[in-house]
C-alpha cells in the first residue's frame, strides 16, 4: 500500500473531542453477488469462511462481512472468499469506498445530523446495517457494538467528511 | 403611572442582570426575561409602527400570537427582522431596533399616513393606481409598476440583511414512539404516563420553559418542577425552545429548536436545528390562545390581552399598570384581575355578560376589584392608552356611558384552541358555539389531542383529559384502532357571551381585527359590500390573516364580523384552515449545512488534488470538478487550450478522464444483456477487445454512448458519458429487475473504484512503455486499435488499458485503483514531460473531439435519432435491441430531419457561438434550419469550427450558404456546412 493515497488524505483525521472520536480505516471491499438460485449455498459458504455461527440476515453485518442487499455481500478483508464461480460474481471494490469509524457518546447525535435512520437501540442494534443518504449521496452505515462504520463513495468522501467534521466540532 | 418590577416572585433572576440595547439606548433586564418583558420593565411602550398606517404599536401579548412588538434583533449580517419580542429570550449584549419607521418608532414621519387612513381602505392602492385615469384608462400596469416601488417602501415590516448569514444551522433526524407537542400540564401529564408504560416519548415545547399556562399563574413553581421532574424521571426526552411547526404524512413532524443565543457566538456554535421527527403517534397538547375583540383604537400601546397582563405579572414579576381596566366575556379574566389587585393595582373589570360567575366575582371584589356586568371597553384614548370609553350593552351594540382614565387596558374575547397541527393533516375545524371557538373532533390518523387544545380550560380538566388519552395512544401503538378523543366543554363557571366587536351606535371607530396587517372591522364590512363574502375572498381582499402571525388572533374575529354582515351563523360562513409553519422558520435553518460550497455535493476525482497542484483551473461537469485547462504563466484560457490541443496532435497529452461512468457487467448472460441494450452486436466481442456502442431509449432516441471492454467471458467493463453515468446505471438495473429477471447478470457501478487517464498523441505509446512492467503489451501488434489489456505498472500496481481514442490521435485510456491514481499519474507525467508532452483539460478535449466530429451530451440531447447523429450504419439488422422498433416510426425516419454536421465560418477569420440558430440566408427567423451544439477555435485548421444539426445534413447544403443567427450576441455570421469529421476522416492516425 506504499503508493496508496486516501480520499481523506487532506482531512483533519483522526478527530477527537470529549464526546466523539472519528478515524479513517482502510479496508478491502469485495462485492459478492449471488444468484437467487445459489443464495443458500453462498450464504453457507460465507458464514463458514467468515467464522459466523449462522448465515447473516439482510441488512446485518458481523466480523468483516456485511449483507448489504438480499443477494449481495461486502467482504471487508483480503483476500476475497473462495466461492464456486457459478454461484456468485466477485468484484473488487476496495478503492470505491472511504470508511470512517465513529465512536463516542455523541456518535448517534452526529450521525442523525447527517442521515435519516432510526439509530435507537430498539431499531438499530449491534450488527445492524442501512443503506441511506447523506446530503443526497448514497452511503452505508453499520453498527458494530457501540461503534458506527460509515462507508462513503470515494469521490464524494472528502465533501461528506468536511460536513461530518464541521458538525462534530459543534457537538 | 408606571410599570413596576415586583421585589418578589416571578421566574426572573434578580441577581443576574443582562445588558441590552434598544434603538441605541443601553438598557438592563434580568435573566429569565423575554425581550418584551425587559423592554416593558424599562417603560418602553412604543416598539413598532404598523404596516400601513404607521400607527404606534407595542406589546399586545406574551407569546407567539404577538401582533405588535415585531422588532429587528441583531446587527449587520446577524440582523433578524420581524422577531416577536414576546418569544425572544433576553441575552447579554442583545441589540434590538424598531422597524418600518423613520427616524424611529417613537417619532415616525410615516405616521402622516394615519391622517389619511379613511382613504386607505382595503384595496386602496390597486383601485387607485392600476390603470390610472387618464393615462391608462382601465388598462395597463406600467404606472403601477412605478408606484409599487414607493408603496412597498412605505408599507411593510423589517428588512433583511443582504449579507450571507454567518451562523451555523443543522438539519437533524429524530425518532420516537410518541411525540408530545406542548409542555403544559396536559402535555407533561400525557408524556409522563406514556413513558411510565415503557413508551419512548419526545416532548417539544416552544417556550424556553416547560409549564405552559402554569407559568402565568401565581405560586406555580413547585407544581411545574414536580411535573417536569416526573417526566424526566420516567424517561421522557424533553426539548424546550423547540417549536413543532408542521405535521406531515406518516407521523412526520417538522420542528425548530432554538439553541441559547449569545452576542458573539463561538466558532462552531449552532444557532438553530431543524428537526425532522418521525413518530408512530402524535399527541397534540398545544393549548389555546386568547384573542382580543375589535374596539376603538384597540391597537394602541398599553392595550394587551387579559392573560398577557397576568403572564407579565406572575412570570416576569412586572405589574404593567397602576390603574387597570379589564374587559371581556369569559371567566378567564377574573384570575388576571385578582392577581393584579393583589399586586396593588387599581382594577376595574367590565364583563359583557349579564350572568356573572358568582364565586369569581366575590373573590375579585374581596381583592378590591370593581366588577360591572353588561359593559365593555369600546374605545381607547391617547397615542399610548391613557383612558377608555366604557359602553353598556344596548341592542346588538353598546352605548358609551363613561370615560375612565387608566394606564393599562386588558381585553379578552375568548380562547381559541391551537388546532393548527391538526389542520395541517386536513382535520376539519368544527365551530363550538358555547365556547366561541373552533375545535377538531376527530382525525383519521394516529394523533390524539388533550388539554386546552381540546377545549379544556381548567388545569384539573386538562390533567384528566391527558390521562384519558393514554389508553388510546397505547392501543394505537400496538396497531389497534383507538377511540379518538373527547372535546371539552371549557369548564368555566358562567357561560360565555360572544364578543367579537364593541360596536357603538353613530360612532366610527378604528377597530382592528388583524393589527399586524392593519385590517380593521370596517375593512371586513367593505369586503362584504363589495361582494368578497367567501372566507377565501375575504382573506385575499383584506389580507386578513396573511401577516406573519398567520391569523392566530384575527381570523375568528374577521369571520364573526363577516357572519354578522351576512346575517348568518359563523359555521355557515366557513372556516379558515392553517398551513405550516405554525410560526416562522428561518430559511437558514431549512437550508442547514447546504450552503456555500456545500450547497450541493462536490465530486472529486482521485486526481483532483494532483491536478490542482499541477496548475489546473477547474470547471464544473455535473457534480464533478474537472480540469478545464492548465495555463502556463501569462497564458489566457484560449492560448492554453490551443497549446494543449496542438501538443496532443504533435507529441502527447495526459487528461484525467476519471469522471466517465464505469459499470461492471458480470455473469453468464452478460454478453447477451449487452447485445440487447446496444444497437450493435456485443455477443461475439472477443475477450481483450473493446467496442464502441450506442444505446437507445425505449422510444428509439439515442440515450448514451461509450466503449465496453470484454475482460473475460463473463466480465465486461462498460464506460458511459460523464453526464449519463447514473442514468445508465439506473436503466440497466431497471431492465434486469423488471424486464429480464431471467438473465443472470449483475451490474455494479465501479466509477469510484477506477481512476482513469487518457494518454493521447503520437508519443502516447512511449509514455505507457515507460511506466509498465512489461512495455511490450502495448505494442501495435499486442494492442491494436480497440484492444484491451490488464497488466501492471513497474511498481506492481494493477492497471487496465484500452487503445481507444476520443481525440483522433493514437491514444490509450489507462485505469488503476483510485488510491493509486496519483502514483500512476506521477509516472505518466514523468514520462510525458520530457517528450514535450502536456497536461490537458476539458477545453482542449472539446477542441480535439469537435475537430474529429465525436459526439457528447451536447449532441446527444435526447431529441436525436441514430440517423440524425450518423450512427444508423452501426445498427444491427440481425438482432432486436432496446428501441429498435420505435425508432422506425415515420417521423423519426422522415427525410430532411436535422443531421449532425460540421460548421465553418465562410470568412475563416469569423466566429460563431454554440446555441446559434442555423438559417437560410434569406429566411433568418423562427426556428431556422438547425442549431449549433459546440464550437472551438481549431488548432489544426487555424480558425473557428463547430458541430451542430441542420435539416438534411451536409449533403443537402453542399454549395449552399447558411447563416448562424445569434441576434443577442454575435449577430449573423455566414457559415459553410461540411461533414462532421473535419480532422483525419479516415482514422489513420488513431489506428497508426
Amino acid at each position: 500500500m506504499d503508493n496508496f493515497v486516501s480520499a481523506l488524505a487532506s482531512m483533519a483525521l483522526p478527530f477527537k473531542s470529549e464526546r466523539l472520536h472519528i478515524r479513517e480505516v482502510q479496508c478491502a471491499n469485495y462485492l459478492i453477488s449471488a444468484w437467487a438460485a445459489s443464495l443458500g449455498e453462498v450464504q453457507q459458504q460465507i458464514a463458514v469462511q467468515a467464522g459466523l455461527d449462522q448465515p447473516l440476515a439482510p441488512n446485518m453485518g458481523a466480523g468483516s462481512v456485511l449483507r448489504v442487499e438480499p443477494l449481495k455481500y461486502w467482504w471487508l478483508q483480503a483476500p476475497a472468499p473462495t466461492l464456486e464461480p457459478a454461484a456468485a460474481t466477485v468484484l473488487d471494490q476496495s478503492h470505491s469506498k472511504a470508511v470512517v469509524i465513529i465512536e463516542g457518546e455523541a456518535s448517534k447525535d452526529l450521525l442523525n445530523r447527517c442521515i435519516p435512520i432510526d439509530l435507537r437501540d430498539s431499531a438499530f442494534n449491534d450488527g445492524a446495517l442501512a443503506s441511506t443518504v447523506f446530503h443526497h449521496v448514497g452511503v452505508t452505515v453499520w453498527r458494530q457494538a457501540d461503534v458506527f462504520w460509515l462507508f462513503m463513495p470515494r469521490t464524494y468522501a472528502q465533501f461528506l467528511t468536511e460536513s461530518l467534521l464541521e458538525i462534530a466540532q459543534s457537538l | 403611572m408606571g410599570v413596576k418590577r415586583l421585589s418578589q416572585g416571578g421566574l426572573v433572576d434578580r441577581s443576574a442582570p443582562l445588558n441590552f440595547t434598544w434603538d441605541g439606548q443601553r438598557l438592563q433586564g434580568l435573566t429569565g426575561d423575554s425581550l418584551a418583558s425587559a423592554l416593558l420593565a424599562n417603560e418602553q411602550w412604543v416598539l413598532g409602527r404598523s404596516f400601513k398606517y404607521h400607527r404606534p404599536r407595542g406589546v399586545m401579548s406574551a407569546g407567539v400570537e404577538e401582533s405588535g412588538a415585531l422588532l429587528t434583533v441583531g446587527e449587520g449580517d446577524r440582523k433578524d427582522p420581524n422577531v416577536r419580542a414576546t418569544t425572544q429570550p433576553l441575552f447579554d449584549g442583545l441589540v434590538a431596533s424598531g422597524q418600518n419607521a423613520w427616524p424611529n418608532v417613537r417619532y415616525d414621519v410615516g405616521a402622516i399616513n394615519s391622517l389619511f387612513s379613511p382613504f386607505y381602505a382595503a384595496g386602496f392602492y390597486y383601485k387607485t393606481f392600476m390603470g390610472l385615469p387618464p393615462f391608462e384608462w382601465g388598462k395597463g400596469t406600467w404606472l403601477w409598476m412605478q408606484y409599487e416601488k414607493l408603496i412597498r417602501k412605505a408599507a411593510g415590516m423589517g428588512t433583511l440583511s443582504r449579507a450571507p448569514d454567518p451562523d451555523h444551522y443543522d438539519h437533524a433526524h429524530l425518532f420516537c414512539d410518541v411525540l408530545v407537542v406542548g409542555g403544559g400540564v396536559a402535555g407533561l401529564t400525557a408524556a409522563t404516563q406514556l413513558a411510565a408504560q415503557g413508551v419512548d416519548v419526545v416532548l417539544c415545547e416552544q417556550d424556553v420553559l416547560l409549564g405552559g399556562d402554569l407559568l402565568n399563574q401565581p405560586n406555580s413553581t413547585v407544581q411545574i418542577e414536580a411535573l417536569t421532574a416526573a417526566a424526566r424521571d420516567s424517561g421522557v426526552r424533553l426539548m424546550a425552545n423547540t417549536t413543532v411547526f408542521g405535521l406531515y404524512d406518516h407521523g412526520v413532524a417538522g420542528a425548530l429548536e432554538r439553541l441559547p443565543e449569545t452576542a458573539s457566538p463561538a466558532a462552531h456554535q449552532v444557532r438553530q436545528i431543524f428537526w425532522t421527527i418521525r413518530a408512530q403517534h402524535t399527541v397534540v397538547a398545544t393549548g389555546a390562545l386568547e384573542r382580543s375583540y375589535a374596539f376603538g383604537n384597540n391597537d394602541r400601546p398599553r392595550v394587551l390581552t387579559a392573560n398577557a397582563g397576568r403572564a407579565y405579572l406572575n412570570r416576569y414579576a412586572l405589574r404593567l399598570g397602576e390603574s387597570v381596566v379589564i374587559s371581556g366575556n369569559n371567566d378567564g379574566i377574573y384570575g388576571t384581575a385578582f392577581d393584579l389587585a393583589k399586586a396593588g393595582a387599581d382594577v376595574a373589570l367590565y364583563d359583557v355578560r349579564a350572568k356573572l360567575p358568582g364565586q369569581l366575582v366575590k373573590d375579585a371584589e374581596d381583592a378590591g376589584v370593581r366588577v360591572r356586568s353588561q359593559s365593555a371597553v369600546c374605545n381607547v384614548a391617547g397615542h399610548v392608552a391613557r383612558a377608555v370609553e366604557i359602553g353598556t350593552v344596548q341592542g346588538d351594540g353598546f352605548a358609551i356611558e363613561r370615560k375612565r382614565a387608566c394606564d393599562l387596558v386588558l381585553a379578552s374575547g375568548g380562547w381559541s384552541p391551537v388546532i393548527h397541527l391538526l389542520a395541517h393533516r386536513g382535520a376539519k375545524p368544527i365551530w363550538h358555539a358555547d365556547l366561541c371557538c373552533f375545535v377538531v373532533e376527530s382525525t383519521q390518523e394516529a394523533i390524539s389531542v388533550c388539554g386546552s387544545a381540546a377545549a379544556y380550560w381548567q388545569t384539573e380538566d386538562c390533567i384528566r383529559s391527558a390521562e384519558a388519552i393514554v389508553p388510546n395512544v397505547l392501543a394505537s401503538l400496538s396497531g389497534e384502532s383507538f377511540a379518538g378523543y373527547r372535546v371539552g366543554s371549557g369548564g368555566h363557571e358562567a357561560e360565555m357571551t360572544p364578543l367579537y366587536e364593541a360596536k357603538v351606535c353613530s360612532r366610527k371607530l378604528k377597530a382592528f381585527v388583524d393589527p399586524q396587517h392593519d385590517v380593521s372591522a370596517s375593512d371586513v364590512r367593505l369586503a362584504h359590500r363589495e361582494g368578497f363574502v367567501s372566507v377565501e375572498h375575504l382573506k385575499r381582499y383584506t389580507t386578513l390573516g396573511m401577516s406573519n402571525d398567520g391569523g392566530k388572533m384575527g381570523n375568528v374575529i374577521g369571520l364573526a364580523l363577516m357572519a354578522d354582515a351576512l346575517g348568518k351563523d359563523i359555521p355557515d360562513v366557513g372556516t379558515t384552515r392553517f398551513r405550516p409553519p405554525y410560526t416562522s422558520v428561518a430559511l437558514g435553518a431549512l437550508s442547514a449545512r447546504s450552503v456555500g460550497k456545500h450547497f450541493r455535493p462536490l465530486r472529486r476525482t482521485a486526481l483532483h488534488d494532483w491536478n490542482l497542484r499541477h496548475g489546473a483551473t477547474m470547471t464544473e461537469a455535473g457534480l464533478w470538478q474537472r480540469p478545464w485547462y492548465f495555463a502556463r504563466e501569462g497564458e489566457t484560457i484560449t492560448e492554453a487550450y490551443i497549446r494543449e490541443a496542438t501538443t496532443v496532435r504533435k507529441t502527447v497529452g495526459l487528461c484525467d478522464v476519471t469522471s466517465l461512468g464505469k459499470i461492471a457487467v458480470q455473469g453468464p448472460d452478460a454478453a447477451e444483456f449487452l447485445n440487447r441494450i446496444y444497437i450493435n452486436g456485443f455477443a461475439k466481442l472477443a475477450v481483450g477487445k473493446a467496442r464502441y456502442g450506442i444505446m437507445l431509449r425505449d422510444d428509439g432516441f439515442v440515450m448514451d454512448d461509450g466503449t465496453t471492454w470484454r475482460l473475460g467471458e463473463e466480465d465486461f467493463f462498460m464506460t458511459t458519458t460523464t453526464a449519463h453515468a447514473a442514468k445508465v446505471m439506473v436503466w440497466l438495473e431497471e431492465l434486469l429487475q423488471l424486464r429480464w429477471p431471467e438473465l443472470k447478470v449483475h451490474v455494479a457501478s465501479v466509477s469510484d473504484q477506477w481512476a482513469g487517464v487518457a494518454v493521447a498523441g503520437p508519443q502516447s505509446r512511449a509514455v505507457l512503455e515507460a511506466v509498465l512492467a512489461e512495455p511490450d503489451v502495448v505494442s501495435d501488434e499486442a494492442l491494436p486499435f480497440m484492444g484491451v489489456v490488464e497488466t501492471t505498472l513497474k511498481s506492481g500496481v494493477q492497471v487496465r488499458i484500452a487503445r481507444i481514442s476520443f481525440s483522433g490521435e493514437r491514444a490509450f485510456e489507462i485505469y488503476c485503483g483510485s488510491g493509486y491514481a496519483e502514483h500512476m499519474m506521477e509516472g505518466l507525467w514523468a514520462a510525458a514531460e520530457p517528450l514535450d508532452g502536456c497536461l490537458y483539460g476539458l477545453e482542449a478535449l472539446g477542441a480535439l473531439r469537435i475537430e474529429k466530429g465525436h459526439v457528447t451530451g451536447a449532441e446527444l440531447d435526447g431529441r436525436v435519432t441514430l440517423e440524425d447523429a450518423g450512427f444508423a450504419k452501426m445498427a444491427s439488422t440481425k438482432k432486436p435491441y432496446v428501441g429498435n422498433v420505435l425508432r422506425q416510426r415515420p417521423a423519426m425516419q422522415r427525410e430532411g430531419r436535422p443531421q449532425l454536421v460540421g460548421i465553418l465560418p465562410k470568412d475563416r477569420s469569423g466566429k460563431f457561438n454554440a446555441g446559434a440558430i442555423l438559417c437560410k440566408p434569406d429566411q433568418i427567423s423562427g426556428h431556422g434550419e438547425g442549431w449549433i451544439t459546440a464550437v472551438t477555435h481549431s488548432p489544426v485548421m487555424g480558425h473557428w469550427i463547430g458541430l451542430g444539426y441542420i435539416t438534411g445534413g451536409a449533403e443537402a447544403w453542399q454549395q449552399k450558404a447558411a447563416v448562424a443567427a445569434d441576434p443577442l450576441r454575435l449577430g449573423n455570421v455566414e457559415v459553410e456546412i461540411v461533414s462532421p469529421h473535419m480532422y483525419d476522416p479516415s482514422g489513420e492516425k488513431m489506428r497508426g
